[in-house]
């Protein structure tokens, strides 16, 4: 019940196709079943023609409008069930998406990516095999077993109670299966996961596994995951194969046992007074076919269980995500026209509750400063810009933008006055045109090479294959000088009011860093930036520099300034040339 | 071409043979259980010979035990050879992968490459298996039972071999027609994957650039294109239910009104012959349905077995054949006019004529700007790649002939990638040294400043570190892999842009302790002019070019670009 009421909301537009799909199913099975009973009157009519009052021609006909009801009816219950099962998929995956693009960047950073993606991809394909099509072959298996039992008992009650006597045999024997199956298969599935990500971490470090000369060790590892792997494909393979064969058994059990019995009966007819009229060669053979196949919806129902079992973990591993909280947007108020000023109150701030990577910080901006961020690697300085994107909220204090706390201002709309480059380079699978005029949306061809040539990043585009048309990816070859140059020229065509640069040419060289510093004077003149970088170069020119140590500003002031008090900045600044 | 991927199947050829003949066992006596079971009813019952009903129902009983038992005996057979099989291949294929060298790894593609670890080896395990499970199930049941029904009668045989033939075009045709819409579904499917992972990656540019509802709109044209895939493909799929119900069961009314006409007083068939005709069209279609689903195994194992063995015929570029005798007399290191090119054919060369000495104990730096060249002089020197043209000589000896072994046991590398494996700080740091000591450990982490951080760790050295260090900082990571490389020990230690994410002080920190290990040759390859003052010999790069090559202060005053760079770096 749990399970529906989580799976309903994808269903929408589906219930009532779901709720027909069970006639059409009562439709295909039913006429499939009827035909062999028809089949062994119309046997008897043949050895007896007094058995019935039907014509033996009306067997014939009514054998081929069964044929016909089945054939149709079982095309269309199977096209609709993977229809709906097509339809939720698509539902939940747009679901699904739609919250990874609205939660916030704290449920992103604190989630394995791999993870969110097989939620996206495997977890939605267990749900439709398990919760619909498994579900559909649930119910079309219990119809089955209902129409054969029907038959069974109206051929004679005798046999029939004896295959329902003999029926837990085959729920136990299928079920014993399949557990036992199941279980295997979790730990194939595991010990190949292992393997798979061993092979890649070499594969993406192939060059320090060749430095390192350590190819026979990392050998000797995957030897020894490829053998646990080895044991459990044995033992899941070996489990799987005794499916078909202990159903073929059971089922030559119950068909000799039925053989000899039937025989007995007809042999015995008349002259055992059992409540059964008549029971002729073509009942038993009618009655033999009922007992053949009915072991099959035993064995579909039994594997079903399984995957349902299975989608109904993966409908709660979605539905974790869907009921994830939303990224927060309380505020209300928009800024009218451009920021005039920013600044940071009192703010404090710790990712986990326990370290407090921000302290107290409280600082003034003004609008057309360049304010650099300067100290040790993991002083916080980055924190303050995800602080200042609202990627992350501090505990107290806060950013005010014209005197208005950013917690009451529209997220998105704030965050359309600022750009930003990261130190972490992000290049989606596109164009290299597609990747620039991300940040601007129907810019021209002209406006992105304008872009480019303002981000030094013309030259080396012009010299790609296809220039601005060539595909490029997050692993196509470019380098990561490259990438941060594509980044840069996203924000030289936003030219957005306000500019973080958070190690944004970290590894472009010096001398193209020299020539890109022109342009971003050019893009940051009259307007707020704030910059985090290494290179002390990059940030002689500001404003205000501002030196962090853990989390507190320990010095403030522009590079004369904080040069002429010889503390820290001074001892940095001197640090490169000794 | 040799079926390499077959070739670790040959140790198993008797069980590869063996596995099929039981099931021909099995077969045969599934097809003789319909002619007991006739003989029952067109002898038997009519005699009301009840002795011989029940004999010959405890035969079909004990024929149905024997086959269990024969049928296990070959399903333990298939399970066995083909994890035996699928253990073998990858164990080929990742010894292949590791003998490869990184350019051809490259042009293969390492996601391609591990494809073939997870995915084609698996199949082409399953393959094997399916093969020896259902190869001869299906066609020899499918040809006995047509042959059982033409004893039977002539018109029997027709219309059983009718239904058989429409069944089976049926069935081919989906097959036919399923490949090439799974492998376009396929490609949806990477599709969708690929603009997730995408957009989780870009989490913070897709909001600050207020982008959700694009990215959102993107994703779901091409879920909305899976669903419209996979319904043509369903579509197709669903029709071997219903018309291969629909063709057996045809035949079985066909058969009923043949029993019906009656030559010269006499019935075409019997009543035991229609039950038996029946009995063989039902089995007949399992096995018309187990063997398309052999066939998908079969195809794409098939498809698995071409990749494999492209991928096992390919020649390791770079081999050791050490034949060389080393001397330590002369230059340590030269390269003598050496050109490389990373494609193949008329590309541009990234290194043209470059000439290098270095001598034991010295101090070398590289300085230029990205993509001059640098790094690709070191992977040279690592004998990750080998030069176009030129030579390059190491310890008197040309490098090629130098045992590649020893060599990157003497060769320290920090690469400018930080490749930090699943594990511990420990298990990271004494990659090159498993041995190494607790003290050494520490040793090591204080020389590159990352004892600062692991020693605050609770569990210290055994802290867990994530794949691909994603739980340290860049700079932590840095750190990292400096102790590594100076715990490996070896003469010549290489730090290709390897400081990059330490802030200035750290960095001469870190140099300071490094010049402090004796015996070390080291190569220091950076952008900042003021981590290579003190070197020995300066190499100025430039666009794949060595273009000036000194001490510090000579390049001042003689190389126009080595003064730019380091006049930029000193700003005012």
């Amino acid at each position: 019940m749990e399970t529906f009421k989580r799976l309903r909301p994808y269903l929408k537009g589906s219930l009532g196709l779901f709720a027909i799909s069970l006639l059409f199913a009562l439709l295909a099975t039913g006429s499939k079943l009827a035909i062999p009973l028809l089949a062994g009157r119309a046997v008897n009519k043949i050895i007896d023609p007094t058995t019935s009052p039907l014509r033996f021609v009306d067997f014939i006909v009514l054998m081929s409008i069964f044929l016909v009801v089945g054939t149709v009816f079982r095309y269309v219950f199977d096209y609709v069930i993977s229809l709906i099962g097509q339809r939720v998929i698509k539902n939940i995956r747009n679901a699904v998406f739609h919250k990874y693009t609205s939660a916030p960047i704290s449920y992103v950073d604190s989630s394995r990516k791999g993870d969110m993606i097989s939620r996206l991809i495997n977890d939605v394909e267990n749900v439709q095999t398990g919760l619909v099509s498994g579900f559909a072959a649930f119910y079309d298996g219990i119809i089955a077993i209902g129409f054969t039992l029907v038959f069974m008992f109206t051929l004679n009650w005798v046999l029939a109670l004896i295959v329902v006597f003999l029926t837990p045999i085959s729920i136990f024997v299928s079920r014993f299966v399949s557990k036992f199956n199941s279980k295997n298969f979790k730990q194939q599935a595991k010990d190949s996961g292992l393997l798979a990500s061993f092979a890649l971490e070499g594969l993406n470090n192939s060059e320090s596994v060749n430095t390192l000369n350590i190819a026979a060790r990392r050998e000797e590892e995957f030897d020894k995951l490829n053998d646990s792997f080895r044991k459990s494909v044995f033992k899941a393979n070996l489990g799987a194969s005794l499916i078909n064969p202990s159903t073929r058994l059971v089922n030559a059990l119950i068909n000799g046992i039925l053989i000899a019995v039937g025989a007995l009966l007809v042999i015995k007819d008349g002259s055992l007074n059992y409540g059964v009229a008549l029971f002729m060669v073509g009942d038993l053979s009618a009655f033999l076919t009922y007992a053949s196949s009915y072991m099959t919806p035993f064995n579909e129902i039994s594997n079903v269980v399984t995957e349902i079992s299975y989608a109904t973990s993966s409908l709660k591993r979605i539905d974790d995500v869907i009921r994830s909280s939303d990224d927060i947007n309380e505020g209300t108020e928009v800024i009218d026209g451009e920021v005039d000023n920013l600044k940071a109150n009192h703010i404090t701030f710790s990712y986990d509750g326990v370290r407090t990577i921000i302290k107290d910080f409280d600082l003034d901006i003004y609008k057309g400063h360049k304010i650099a961020f300067v100290g040790p690697t993991g002083c916080g300085k980055t924190t303050l810009i995800n602080l200042l994107m609202r990627f992350y909220d501090p505990q107290s204090g806060c950013f005010e933008a014209n005197s208005i706390s950013t917690f009451d201002l529209e997220k998105r709309a704030f965050r359309e006055h600022i750009g930003m480059v990261l130190q972490e380079t992000w290049i989606f699978t596109g164009t290299v045109f597609e990747n620039i005029a991300y940040s601007k949306k129907g810019a021209t061809l002209e406006e992105v090479k304008l872009a480019a040539e303002k981000a030094q990043a013309s030259s080396f585009i012009e010299r790609l294959p296809n220039g601005y048309d060539t595909m490029i990816s997050d692993s196509s070859g470019l380098s990561v000088g490259e990438k941060q140059l594509i980044c840069v020229a996203r924000v030289m065509l936003m030219e957005p009011e306000i500019v973080i640069l958070d190690e944004a040419t970290s590894n472009i060289d010096v001398r193209t860093e020299a020539l890109l510093s022109k342009s971003f004077d050019a893009l940051m003149k009259g307007k707020t930036s704030l910059v985090v970088a290494h290179r002390l170069s990059t940030i002689v020119s500001s404003d205000l520099i501002v030196v962090l140590k853990d989390g507190e500003i320990i010095e403030t002031g522009n590079h004369n300034e904080l040069m002429a008090k010889g503390g820290f900045y001074n001892k940095l600044y001197n640090s490169q040339f000794n | 071409m040799a079926r390499r991927a077959l070739g670790p199947l040959k140790k198993y050829t008797v069980k590869v043979v063996l596995g099929p003949m039981l099931k021909l066992f099995e077969v045969v006596t599934e097809l003789l259980i319909p002619v007991l079971t006739k003989k029952i009813i067109d002898q038997f019952i009519p005699s009301s010979d009840m002795k011989n009903t029940l004999i010959f129902g405890a035969i079909i009983l004990g024929l149905g035990f024997l086959a269990f038992i024969v049928t296990m005996c070959a399903q333990y057979l298939a399970a066995r050879v083909s994890a035996d099989y699928g253990y073998d291949l990858k164990k080929e294929i990742f010894h292949k992968m590791s003998t490869l060298s990184e350019k051809q790894l490259n042009d293969y593609g390492k996601q391609k490459a591990l494809t073939l670890v997870n995915n084609d080896a698996f199949s082409l395990q399953n393959g094997v298996m399916m093969f020896m499970r259902l190869i001869f199930r299906p066609p020899f049941l499918i040809v006995g039972a047509l042959v059982m029904s033409f004893t039977i009668h002539l018109y029997a045989g027709l219309i059983f071999g009718g239904v058989v033939l429409a069944s089976g075009i049926v069935v081919g045709l989906v097959m036919a027609l399923s490949p090439k819409r799974y492998a376009a579904i396929q490609s949806n499917l990477d599709e969708i994957n690929l603009l997730a992972s995408d957009s989780l990656k870009g989490a913070r540019p897709v909001r600050a650039f207020n982008k959700q509802e694009d990215e959102e709109a993107e994703f779901g044209a091409s879920v909305e294109t899976y669903k419209k895939k996979s319904m043509v493909m369903s579509s197709i799929n669903a029709l071997i239910n219903p018309l291969t119900f629909c063709a057996i069961n045809l035949g079985m009314i066909l058969i009923v009104y043949l029993g019906n006409i009656s030559v010269g007083g006499e019935s075409l068939l019997t009543t035991g012959e229609i039950v038996s005709l029946i009995s063989y069209s039902t089995s007949s279609l399992a096995a018309l349905i187990m063997f398309s689903r052999l066939s998908v195994s079969l195809n794409k194992a098939s498809a698995s077995m071409k990749r494999v063995d492209a991928f096992l015929a390919m020649e390791p570029s770079i081999t050791n054949n050490p034949t060389g005798e080393a001397s330590d007399n002369g230059t340590y290191v030269k390269f003598n006019n050496v050109s490389f090119a990373y494609g193949e054919g008329n590309g541009k060369n990234t290194l043209n004529n470059i000439n290098i000495s270095i001598e034991k104990g010295q101090w070398i730096g590289f300085i230029g700007g990205t993509g001059s060249g640098k790094s690709t002089v070191i992977s040279l020197l690592e004998r990750l790649y080998e030069p176009k043209e030129g030579e390059i000589l190491y310890r008197g000896i040309n490098l090629n002939n130098y045992d590649l072994n020893l060599l990157r046991d003497e060769i320290s590398l920090i690469s400018q990638k930080p490749s930090i494996f699943k594990g511990t700080i420990r298990s990271n740091v004494t990659l090159g040294k498993p041995e190494a000591s607790d003290g050494e450990i520490e040793w090591a982490l204080k020389q590159s400043l990352a004892y600062e951080y692991v020693s605050k760790y609770p569990e210290y050295i055994d802290h867990e570190v994530e794949e691909g260090g994603a739980n340290l900082s860049g700079g932590q990571k840095q750190r990292l892999l400096i102790a590594r490389a100076i715990l490996k020990g070896g003469s010549l230690l290489i730090l290709d842009d390897s400081t990059s994410a330490l802030d200035f002080l750290s960095d001469l920190n870190v140099r300071n302790n490094i010049s402090k290990i004796d015996g070390l040759t080291k190569i220091i390859v950076s952008q900042r002019a003021g981590s290579l003052k003190d070197c020995d010999q300066i190499y100025v790069f430039d666009k794949g070019e060595i273009v000036a090559c000194g001490k510090h202060d000579e390049l001042v005053d003689t190389c126009s670009i080595y003064k730019e760079i380091y006049d930029m770096q000193r700003a005012k």
